[in-house]
């Protein structure tokens, strides 16, 4: 994100310009059309919630592997599990929540479940759609794995 | 919410499993037996409202059911066509 855009945002969180006015500015920078806004300042916590987020967030996690002996395997999993799979977490009881963590820190893993949010895992989620891996072996074996 | 649950096995070209499971008629069933539950369910959640951590008991069977509707598009597909092998493991 460019110095501008984040000073933009930074002013709207803080209340200093509304959301039209920045959505203005926006388009002053990057002479994208005028769209109705549909971000939000929450003016308690300072946080910005785009409506538009859950849009534009992939839907599936592939994963393609193309062996060298002719074998491949194609994987899909819908995103909707890992949401639903963090809300099962987030009801467990208390006892057993504290047990997974006491685990995940003996192996180093600096991670409190309790923490998770619905809206955390949106922001994971939307960030997902620029992740891309490509690996190449000299057997000719490729991987890949992306969310679409 | 998933459609069908489709198992295909192939192995050397010959056809071993080839199952499409009618997933949405555990549907209608499962609703009518969560709706008849529900009594059960709430009286559970007075009962132990102080051990759940952050939701209740009822909440747990609904996220339950969205796990079970989020498995739509689930697909897992391995094949070799050197040895015209297939399994394939989808929910639609």
């Amino acid at each position: 994100m460019s110095d501008e855009r984040e000073r933009i945002l930074k002013m709207l969180a803080e209340g200093k310009i509304s959301v039209d006015e920045s959505m203005d500015l926006l388009d002053a920078l990057g002479g994208a059309p005028k769209t109705e806004s549909t971000a939000s300042v929450d003016t308690n916590t300072g946080e910005i919630f785009d409506k538009n987020l859950k849009g534009k967030l992939p839907k599936f996690l592939r994963v393609q592997v193309n062996g060298s002996d002719g074998e491949n395997v194609n994987v899909k999993v819908p995103l909707g599990l890992l949401r639903a799979g963090i809300k099962i977490s987030s009801v467990m009881p208390s006892n057993v929540s504290t047990k997974i963590n006491s685990e995940l820190n003996d192996k180093g893993f600096d991670f409190d479940l309790n923490n998770i949010k619905s809206e955390d895992v949106d922001t994971l989620i939307s960030h997902l759609s620029d992740m891309e891996v490509n690996v190449d072996s000299k057997d000719g074996e490729t991987v890949r794995v992306f969310c679409e | 919410m998933p459609t069908f649950l489709i198992i295909r096995v192939k192995d050397k070209g010959r056809r071993i499993i080839n199952l499409w499971i009618p997933f949405f008629i555990f549907w209608l069933p499962m609703l009518v037996i969560a709706i008849l539950l529900l009594p059960l369910i709430l009286i559970v959640d007075i009962l132990f409202q102080n051990r759940f951590k952050r939701g209740s008991f009822t909440e747990t069977v609904f996220c339950f059911f969205q796990l079970l509707s989020s498995l739509k598009g689930l697909k897992v597909h391995v094949d070799n066509p050197k040895k015209d092998s297939l399994v394939e493991i989808k929910f639609i």
